[in-house]
């Protein structure tokens, strides 16, 4: 599904990623850990067309798209979230939800102004998409509100519904639990249980190791820009090159 | 009282011109934060090929009907300005996207003296008078006197704003507009093309400026090289007066800036007690213009600078 080969970024003359190698496989659910600041979210922004890479090979379904523009990447069925919630918004959470599916719709200025029935029946298959994946992120009726004016777990769950609507195969996720607590926790577990099974591959960034551990079926530990462990969480979890990045190795 | 109500709807008139021009400012700052202030020679241009048009018409078909002739003359003028809008983006500002703000101010400003003196040596240094083709039918209003031309005005603007609050409200490319207004970044990482959507916003822009300039040179009988860089100014007034990147306030702020200069005109000779004439008409756009930015820089329906960032 994903492949990464070899991506080192740097900025200036620091290092943010050096020689990071990973592959997901598709259906997976797959975990990205490791202390701060140890290029989880930059290798997230390499991935995404946000960064372009200083070295290396990003592939996606077999396509090259290091260096590629962003909404390619969104094309070829690779959407995100944000850490740090990025919603528009002044826009209603619908609204949100129709702008993710605006690459899979294709009305012009022309159709639009016009009105034709092929426009106007494309604008009806949005909104009931966006509607139906409101519900599935458990936000039916709450379409109408304003995205900036839900509560912050509903933001969270936004961003989800409105990276689906780009109709992703990998849907990659930047924390997605933070600052939630347990047992929002285990709902968005059960919500990534879910997109799971309906076919979506998952890339998961998290600080919350115990999620992780529990969910993920291989982790990749970064830590100071490099790979120093992957595997199966049990394994990982028991490697000491990752007990020492975690505890700071006192332990 | 009868002049307060006929300068009320002279300004009225002037006023959905200028929100027409405003507009297209308003629009390319929410989602670039730029002064395209090519825009005003945007709105010549338009003006001025109409009339070659309707010039270039009535001189080979003299009998065919005003309105038809004036129809021609909007349908060429209309495309040509959106063609001249997205190729001013292309060349003057998206190859500067990641420069200093400062330096697509500048290619603004060359890009408009280019344009004017295009113009000048297409058509000419003077004045291009407007054919006697429309409507000069005459209506009583409480004592005022409104023309055809001039309700046929208002009502095409307000017609040409409703479709334009439609497209940016309810349609695909409107929404994907006000994305990449909140944040560029995102909506291209939720797979909106930014560089069309900002194409489309300059395409739109232009097409308002061009039915705003056949507007204005209809109104005075009139066109010139040099009528966008006045017009331009205003509107620009116009647009911050409203709240800049605010599309309601780019409608308010013009049909305010337009009854003020209006009114304004209409007193000035009383207030001054004939010292200062309807000649001084034009200081009030640039009085309002700085008492806004004095005052409240944000505009009236601006949100603050900092909420945007």
């Amino acid at each position: 599904m994903l492949s990464v080969d070899k991506v080192s970024k740097r900025f200036g003359g620091l290092a943010a990623l050096e020689d990071v190698s990973l592959s997901v496989g598709a259906g997976e659910i797959y975990g990205l850990i490791g202390p701060n600041g140890a290029g989880k979210t930059t290798l997230f922004n390499c991935m995404t067309g946000l960064y372009s890479v200083s070295e290396g090979a990003i592939r996606l379904r077999g396509v090259a798209v290091q260096n590629a523009k962003p909404h390619r990447i969104v094309g070829l069925g690779f959407a995100r979230t944000f850490q740090n919630i990025r919603l528009f918004a002044n826009m209603t959470a619908l609204e949100n939800v129709m702008v993710g599916r605006h690459i899979q719709t294709r009305t012009g200025v022309l159709g639009a102004v016009l009105r034709g029935p092929a426009s106007r029946t494309e604008e009806r298959e949005t909104r009931e998409r966006a509607h139906d994946l409101m519900a599935f992120v458990g936000l039916a009726g709450k379409g109408r509100a304003l995205a900036g004016h839900l509560a912050y777990g509903d933001q969270r769950r936004l961003e989800i519904a409105r990276a689906l609507a780009t109709e992703p195969k990998l849907l990659a996720l930047d924390e997605p639990v933070a600052g939630m607590n347990p047992s929002e926790r285990r709902e968005m577990s059960e919500l990534f249980q879910k997109l799971r099974n309906s076919g979506i591959t998952l890339l998961l960034i998290e600080h919350d190791v115990k999620l992780v551990m529990g969910l993920c079926d291989r982790v990749a530990v970064l830590d100071y820009g490099r790979k120093i462990a992957e595997g199966a969480p049990e394994a990982v979890q028991k490697d000491p090159a990752v007990i020492e990045a975690y505890l700071g190795g006192e332990a | 009282m009868d002049i307060f109500i006929q300068q009320l709807i002279n300004g009225l008139v002037l006023g959905s011109i200028y929100a027409l021009v405003a507009l297209g400012y308003t629009m390319v700052y929410g989602i670039l934060e730029l002064i395209n202030f090519a825009h005003g020679e945007v709105t010549m241009i338009g003006a001025m090929v109409a009339l070659a048009v309707i010039g270039a018409l009535l001189g080979a078909h003299p009998e065919l009907p005003g309105m038809m002739v004036l129809l021609a003359g909007v349908l060429v003028a209309v495309p040509a300005c959106m063609a001249l809008g997205f190729v001013i983006e292309r060349v003057a500002y998206r190859p500067l996207r990641k420069a200093p703000r400062l330096a697509p101010l500048i290619t603004a400003i060359g890009v408009s003296i280019v344009l004017q003196n295009a113009a000048m040596l297409i058509w000419g240094r003077g004045y291009v008078s407007f054919p006697a083709i429309l409507p000069r039918g005459r209506h009583d209003l409480l004592g005022a006197t409104v023309s055809d031309l001039q309700i046929a005005i208002v009502a095409l603007s307000i017609l040409t704003m409703f479709g334009l609050v439609f497209l940016v409200n309810h349609t695909r490319l409107g929404r994907a507009m006000r994305a990449t207004a909140q944040s560029r970044e995102v909506a291209e990482l939720m797979g909106v093309n930014v560089n069309t959507v900002i194409s489309a916003t300059f395409i739109i822009g232009s097409a308002l400026a061009a039915i705003a300039g056949v507007m204005v040179s209809a109104y005075y009988g009139l066109a010139h090289y040099y009528m966008g860089f006045l017009l331009g100014l205003k509107a620009f007034s116009a647009a911050v007066l409203g709240g800049i990147g605010n599309i309601t306030g780019a409608v308010l702020g013009g049909l305010l800036l337009g009854v003020i200069e209006a009114l304004g005109a209409g007193y000035i000779g009383d207030l001054t007690g004939g010292f200062l004439g309807s000649n001084y008409q034009d200081v009030f756009a640039f009085m309002v213009l700085i008492l806004v930015l004095v005052f409240r820089p944000s505009g009236l329906l601006g949100e603050r600078v900092a909420s945007r960032a």
